[in-house]
């Protein structure tokens, strides 16, 4: 076997051990003569050797959030029930905002979509726009709702976050809460146009993403309910 | 079967365990499970399709087993059992995507490989998101075979099974998709030199 095409089609084959005897002393003579097979054989090899090193890759946090909100409201109701433990407490209601958000986001996404229908609100005889609006206001009160759960928190001195953090989260939130009144503003002055109510709902989104961070954060630093941790890192709970 | 290794039979009764945790909806079980899989399965997804859809992949992947939990018998890790099916929710996606493209095909990639001698040697240390950069641009076919073998380390019995294609064709992907990453590798300068 001289011909290095040949030998070039087993080179993989051969660098992983998995010719058979015969073949395999053949492309091995070759190889030894010829610089260029050598080369091609020696960078294979070095490509699958840095592919087993491809170590795993951490996925962004608020893929557990959404998925671990969706699970929530997949789940059947307990049947019955019992006193939550306090240290739990938090946790629990920590799950159920972000339960609330992922809905809000869905129901952002559909609504945001141009001629997106309907189904929540139980009034799919109604004028497209109205629907549109009374998803908009469904919406938004969901999203309301989840605020004022985080705000009273806040306000019991609850997040167990550094004031540092606080103080930057607010700011953002701030910040968002004056994109989203702008956009309010330009889709009351012209409630038809799909840009401006895109643009609220990229606000809104927004805010949803902020807080959705804002709750893997208190997970992150108190992902049992337990006492908050002196930082606000992650708890080392992957193994 | 019990398995007879005392060590890997502890580490199954505690996947066991938390399986059972998990269907019964016990605090904290669920994140538990999610936290020591997610970044494995991630990373796998990430290569089959793209950081994007790899997101998206990797919720259906947990609520699927989340559903299917009742199905572990503890016969393999937990670990391997997630593997398998993050895998198969990830091949069901590529088909749909096939589907959607270009009609559904039961060859991988088609297109003939690049001859050993069309690209230079790669040239310094081949670096880590190199590697990755010039995986993300493979064909879903041979993209696939690499991942799973090379990256993965299954045997080619394992990705001919997956894939539902016969050991030889796993075999001529792999060597397809090394030389496609040679030939990528090949023309971009190695890290840390100087542009001619």
């Amino acid at each position: 076997m001289s011909d290095c095409r040949h030998v070039h089609a087993h080179l993989s084959e051969w660098v992983d051990g998995d010719l058979p005897e015969a073949l395999r002393a053949l492309v091995e003579t070759h190889v030894d003569q010829c610089a260029a097979c050598r080369g091609l054989a020696d960078d294979l090899a070095r490509i699958r050797d840095a592919a087993g090193r491809l170590g795993p890759i951490a996925p962004p946090d608020h893929v557990f959030l959404e998925t671990a909100g969706q699970l929530h409201m997949e789940q059947p109701p307990r049947e019955e029930t019992r006193a939550v433990p306090s240290a739990r407490r938090a946790t629990v209601q920590w799950v159920a905002i972000a339960a609330t958000l992922v809905l809000v986001t869905v129901g952002l996404w559909t609504i945001a979509r141009p001629g997106a229908p309907g189904t929540a609100t139980g009034t799919s005889a109604a004028h497209p726009a109205d629907l549109v609006a009374a998803e908009l206001e469904l919406a938004v009160q969901h999203y309301e709702r989840a605020i004022q759960t985080l705000e009273s928190m806040a306000a019991a001195d609850q997040l167990p976050i550094e004031p540092g953090t606080t103080v930057t989260l607010r700011a953002s939130l701030d910040a968002v809460d004056e994109a989203i009144a702008e956009s309010r503003q330009a889709l009351d002055a012209t409630p038809d146009s799909q840009p401006a109510r895109e643009s609220l709902f990229d606000a809104l989104r927004q805010k949803v993403g902020l807080l959705q961070a804002t709750v893997q954060l208190l997970n992150d630093v108190r992902p049992d309910g337990s006492e908050p941790a002196p930082a606000a890192g992650r708890s080392g709970r992957s193994s | 079967m019990k398995p007879s290794n005392p060590v890997t039979g502890s580490r199954w009764d505690a996947d066991r365990a938390l399986a059972h945790r998990c269907q019964t909806h016990a605090p904290g079980a669920f994140e538990e499970l999610y936290r020591a899989h997610a970044p494995r399965l991630f990373g796998l997804l990430c290569r089959m399709v793209g950081r994007g859809e790899a997101e998206d992949l990797l919720q259906d992947v947990f609520l699927t087993a989340h559903r299917k939990l009742g199905l572990y018998r503890g016969q393999s890790a937990l670990g391997t059992w997630l593997f398998r099916l993050a895998t198969n929710v990830c091949l069901d996606h590529l088909r749909s995507r096939q589907v959607r493209q270009a009609g559904l095909s039961d060859e991988l990639d088609a297109e003939p490989a690049p001859h050993g001698t069309s690209a230079g040697p790669i040239l310094g240390v081949l670096d880590r998101l190199d590697l990755e950069r010039a995986l993300s641009t493979l064909p879903p076919g041979c993209r696939t075979v690499f991942v799973l073998h090379d990256v993965e380390g299954r045997e080619h019995r394992e990705v001919a099974e997956l894939l539902g294609i016969s050991d030889g064709t796993s075999k001529s992907q792999l060597h397809k998709a090394r030389l496609r990453l040679r030939e990528a590798l090949a023309r971009r300068p190695a890290r840390g030199e100087a542009n001619p």
